[in-house]
């Protein structure tokens, strides 16, 4: 049962950007958040993020770098992701669900009925994911700063489990055909396009909060905090190799 | 006996707690209090910086099931966490005591 309702909700679409950007980008709003926001973004080039509590060891950072993949870490908690063929989203909002799991419930509503506008069995998992024929197709994670919830997520269009693996420091006695097995099991892509995807999620968003969507972008002055963002906070070593 | 010569023993452990908890601890032998400890992994706590707050206020504290179990209940009291326990996370703590692999 969704409780929360807007009469607005504004959405940006802000393309294919560098992971630190992207990054950057959801911290701006999560910090200046007026109004909900529904952001909407894919990435210029592969990317693993890892979660806040995560040692960076978690990456093998030196292979990325050879590999030409960036590595950020974000500003929630959750696993390492590997960020390459999906849709991504952002959602910022002061009007949440205290609790956590109803919070995640409520805006994963939005996800779920994105799927199932194209066709797919989609569910809520809790804590944070969505799955699709018991496969793992979303996951999100959350934090909360100042009153305001930032929720972000990814949707896997598709998934390269091998690629995923071999940037990882996962033990070599767990790079097993079976573990590989094991999570091309459990995880999946939806096989839909970008645009099929952002097209579904707008249209959900309104249904599901029963709200107008009102575009934008962001300002040259926004940008620029992004950019400083960026610069000073998620493409730097300091915040990176923190934990 | 001498403090200086109270060996600090450095370990880490991963754990599936729900979600994936890595320690790595540095703990004297003899007082067996903690030197310094990590706690990185994939779960989620809210608000995030209280992570390290219970890292910075775990040192000092002795190896022992109720001390370790009451500073983490106090740190954590006003935080919500999600893929571990906190009896979890003390049994963890305690299992690297005595833990010969030193890194």
């Amino acid at each position: 049962m969704i409780k929360i309702k807007f009469e607005k909700i504004r959405i940006l679409e802000t393309g294919n950007n560098l992971g630190p950007w992207n990054m950057a980008v959801d911290e701006f709003l999560l910090y200046n958040c007026k109004e909900p926001i529904l952001r909407i973004y894919g990435w210029s080039k592969p990317c693993i993020s890892i979660g806040y509590f995560q040692n960076i060891d978690e990456v093998d950072y030196k292979k990325c770098n050879d590999m030409n993949v960036d590595v950020v870490r974000r500003i929630t908690g959750g696993g390492a992701v590997f960020h390459d063929m999906e849709l991504t989203y952002s959602f910022v909002t002061k009007n949440f669900p205290q609790n956590i799991l109803k919070s995640y419930e409520e805006i994963s509503e939005v996800i779920i009925q994105a799927l199932k506008k194209l066709g797919l069995d989609a569910k809520f998992s809790p804590l944070n994911d969505v799955i699709v024929d018991g496969k793992k197709v979303c996951g999100n994670a959350q934090t909360r700063k100042n009153n305001t919830l930032l929720q972000h997520g990814t949707i896997l269009l598709e998934v390269d489990v091998e690629k995923m693996f071999s940037l990882l420091n996962v033990p070599i006695e767990k790079i097993s055909d079976k573990k590989i097995l094991d999570v091309k099991n459990r995880v999946a892509g939806i096989s839909k396009t970008f645009d099929q995807v952002s097209n579904a999620l707008k249209s959900s968003a309104r249904d599901v909060f029963g709200c107008d969507l009102v575009p934008f972008k962001l300002s040259q002055e926004e940008l620029e905090s992004c950019q400083k963002l960026m610069d000073e906070k998620f493409s730097s070593e300091n915040w990176t190799f923190r934990r | 006996m001498n403090s200086s010569q109270d060996e600090i023993i450095t370990t880490t452990s991963t754990t599936k707690l729900g979600k994936i908890v890595k320690i790595k601890i540095a703990y004297k032998q003899e007082s067996e209090l903690i030197h310094s400890i990590k706690i990185t992994g994939d779960f989620f706590v809210h608000p995030e910086e209280v992570i390290e707050q219970l890292e910075q206020e775990l040192c000092g504290v002795k190896l022992e099931k109720e001390d370790l179990k009451n500073k983490i209940k106090l740190v954590l009291k006003n935080s919500e966490f999600f893929g571990f326990e906190i009896d979890s996370l003390v049994d963890v703590i305690l299992g690297m005591k005595g833990d010969k692999n030193k890194i």
